[in-house]
């Protein structure tokens, strides 16, 4: 019986939602207030408990245990200035609360500037070269083999692909050239074939993600006649 | 006698080696360029299955037993990363096949102490191209501040901001920013920010109303600070009030549910949906698109672009996100730094242009140089 009620708040909260299609009504907002509600609940509990917890309560009692006075103080040290953030409900201290906040933003940035260098350039760029298997992606005998066997395999995949690739890279990047002047011949003659591969790129992103949405869908329609309707069978009829 | 001993062992441990080596192969190896926390194993079955249809790898850390993984025989390489707690920590791994009748036979046992480095040799390369770029932007915001001029092409979705926000102005409705649903170390959340500050000023001088529904705590303080500067800035202290950037909520769905349902009751003329979005993308542009309102967006994640070229009215592709603030406040800094990335671009462009050519003709070594990480 338990399971059965709570399934059928899950059911009613889901029909609360999709309720918004139709308009904006007071069911509705009943499932909005009471989703953003549980969502702060939770995200406070996580955060104690994945956060608070093992990372600052645990090892500083540890240390303290283990008299690691150095760690200790390590650990304060981060407390406190994690703590500068509640002197945004003091408006005369409300500046201190720019500590942590240049803290975890520089730390953030610069942390990433090399990683993403690499997986966003280097990577990239490489991969633009070469296949995984190191054949050049610009690659002539390609070419040679689809004319003396023309076939779409040959064409398709193996001649064409690669160098529509690194075509395809080359003009978007010159796309993204802010400095140049729309005139200018490189920018000028790249602009449309950059922005036919970002559409195609994109409306091939849209579909993909489009058919994952309507999975999701599919997913709470079975819930709701996979999963609650048997329930409700077996409950109310006996 | 120990030699006699010693002989019987070596012959043993010949004999599983041989067993191993007949039906896989077998290896440990120590995680290149970490701090000595991974080990691979490294099993590459023979394609016989007739030998052994399934391997079991029993793996133990430090002494401690941690998992036993079973393998079908495929006949290709399969790798388990195991995790160590530092380096120095030993990792014992047995291979044994199972037979028909679900008998094991140990083939191989291995041990590997984890290895920890001090410098991650894939990250030198991108460290020299980091200092380049640096130096770069010195170079081109001095020359920006000296007063170089620096163009910067027109770009439509910023052209159409001062439009938009016009126009909410006339209809007496209020103005909505979504500094997207990422926190502040994503770069997108940066450059919207920037954004937010010269879309504040504007809002100020204007009186519109305005709302700055966010979703993480660091960023309501980044954006509230931001929008008070702003409207200091524009003269109009008197109309800033601490709710206009608010918490909205800290779920991904909450949050859009709470923006959505926020758009609906206060019917905003312009929303502005700049900065990092993921799956919620969509749903927040469509609910402003069925309240009538203009929206511009911007994103730098691939994935959500296309939800907003199909349902907003301008949309800022990727790196215009980037390009948007410096276009808008013409500031020195952002103006040399935008003219440095260009420059970088260029030069990367050059590299990689020089690399196909050269690989088209089997030659390598450019690429390799240039272009792979590794060193």
């Amino acid at each position: 019986m338990g399971l059965f009620i709570w399934m059928t708040v899950a059911l009613l909260l889901t029909l609360a939602i999709f309720s918004f299609l139709f308009r904006d009504n007071a069911v509705y907002k009943f499932a909005e207030h009471l989703f953003v509600g549980v969502s702060v609940g939770y995200s406070i509990y996580v955060s104690y408990t994945t956060l608070f917890l093992p990372r600052v309560w645990n090892p500083m009692r540890r240390a303290l245990g283990a008299g690691n006075y150095l760690l200790a103080v390590w650990l304060l040290l981060g407390i406190m200035i994690g703590i500068l953030y509640f002197s945004r409900f003091s408006g005369r201290h409300a500046w201190l609360s720019r500590y942590p906040i240049c803290i975890t933003v520089g730390f953030g940035t610069g942390y990433s500037i090399i990683p993403s260098l690499k997986t966003r350039i280097f990577l990239q760029l490489y991969g633009t070269v070469v296949d995984p298997k190191g054949q050049p992606l610009l690659n002539i005998r390609n070419i040679g083999v689809f004319l003396k066997n023309p076939s779409f395999k040959t064409f398709f995949y193996d001649a064409l692909m690669g160098p529509l690739l690194v075509i395809g890279v080359f003009t978007v990047i010159v796309y993204f050239f802010f400095s140049l002047k729309n005139d200018n011949k490189v920018v000028k003659y790249s602009r449309n074939p950059a922005l036919l591969f970002l559409m195609i790129a994109f409306g091939a992103s849209f579909g993909y993600t489009f058919m994952g949405r309507i999975s999701l869908f599919v997913g709470r329609m079975n819930f709701i006649f996979q999963e609650w309707w048997p329930i409700f069978k077996s409950t109310v009829g006996g | 006698m120990k030699k006699t001993i010693l002989l019987i062992w070596l012959l043993i441990g010949a004999a599983l080696s041989a067993g191993a080596q007949e039906t896989a192969e077998f290896r440990l190896v120590d995680e290149p360029n970490d701090p000595g926390k991974k080990v691979n194993i490294e099993l590459i079955p023979h394609a016989d299955t007739d030998s052994a249809a399934v391997f079991l790898i029993s793996i133990s850390v430090d002494g401690e037993f941690v998992e036993e993984k079973k393998i079908v025989n495929s006949g290709t390489l399969v790798r388990i990363p195991v995790i160590t707690p530092g380096a120095g920590s030993v990792v014992d791994a047995s291979l044994y096949a199972v037979t028909g009748e679900g008998e094991r036979v140990l083939l191989r046992e291995l041990s590997i102490v984890s290895r920890g480095e001090f410098i991650d040799t894939e990250m030198i390369k991108p460290f020299i191209l980091a200092l380049v770029f640096i130096g770069l932007i010195i170079l081109y915001v001095r020359r920006a501040k000296r007063g170089m001029p620096i163009f910067i092409r027109k770009i439509p979705g910023l052209e159409a901001i001062d439009d938009a926000l016009g126009r909410a102005t006339e209809m007496g409705k209020p103005v909505f920013y979504i500094p997207g649903t990422s926190t502040m170390s994503d770069v997108a959340t940066l450059a919207s920010l920037n954004i937010l500050r010269h879309v504040s000023k504007q809002v100020a001088k204007y009186e519109t109303p305005f709302s700055v529904p966010v979703r993480d705590p660091i960023v309501v303080t980044v954006a509230q600070d931001v929008v008070k500067e702003a409207y200091m800035s524009a003269g109009r202290p008197d109309l800033y009030d601490d709710g206009i950037a608010y918490l909205a909520a800290l779920g991904q769905f909450a949050y859009t549910g709470a923006v959505s349902g926020a758009m609906v009751r206060e019917k905003p003329a312009t929303v502005f949906l700049l900065g990092m979005f993921y799956a919620e993308s969509l749903i927040l542009a469509e609910t402003a698109n069925t309240i009538g309102a203009v929206q511009i967006a911007g994103t730098d994640a691939s994935s959500q672009i296309p939800f907003f070229i199909a349902a907003c009215d301008y949309t800022l592709i990727g790196e215009e996100l980037y390009a948007a603030s410096a276009y808008m406040s013409r500031e020195p800094l952002l103006l040399g730094t935008l003219k440095a990335q260009d420059v970088l671009k260029g030069v990367l462009l050059a590299v990689f242009i020089v690399a196909v050519v050269l690989r088209m003709f089997g030659v390598d070594l450019f690429m390799e140089i240039f272009l792979n990480p590794s060193l």
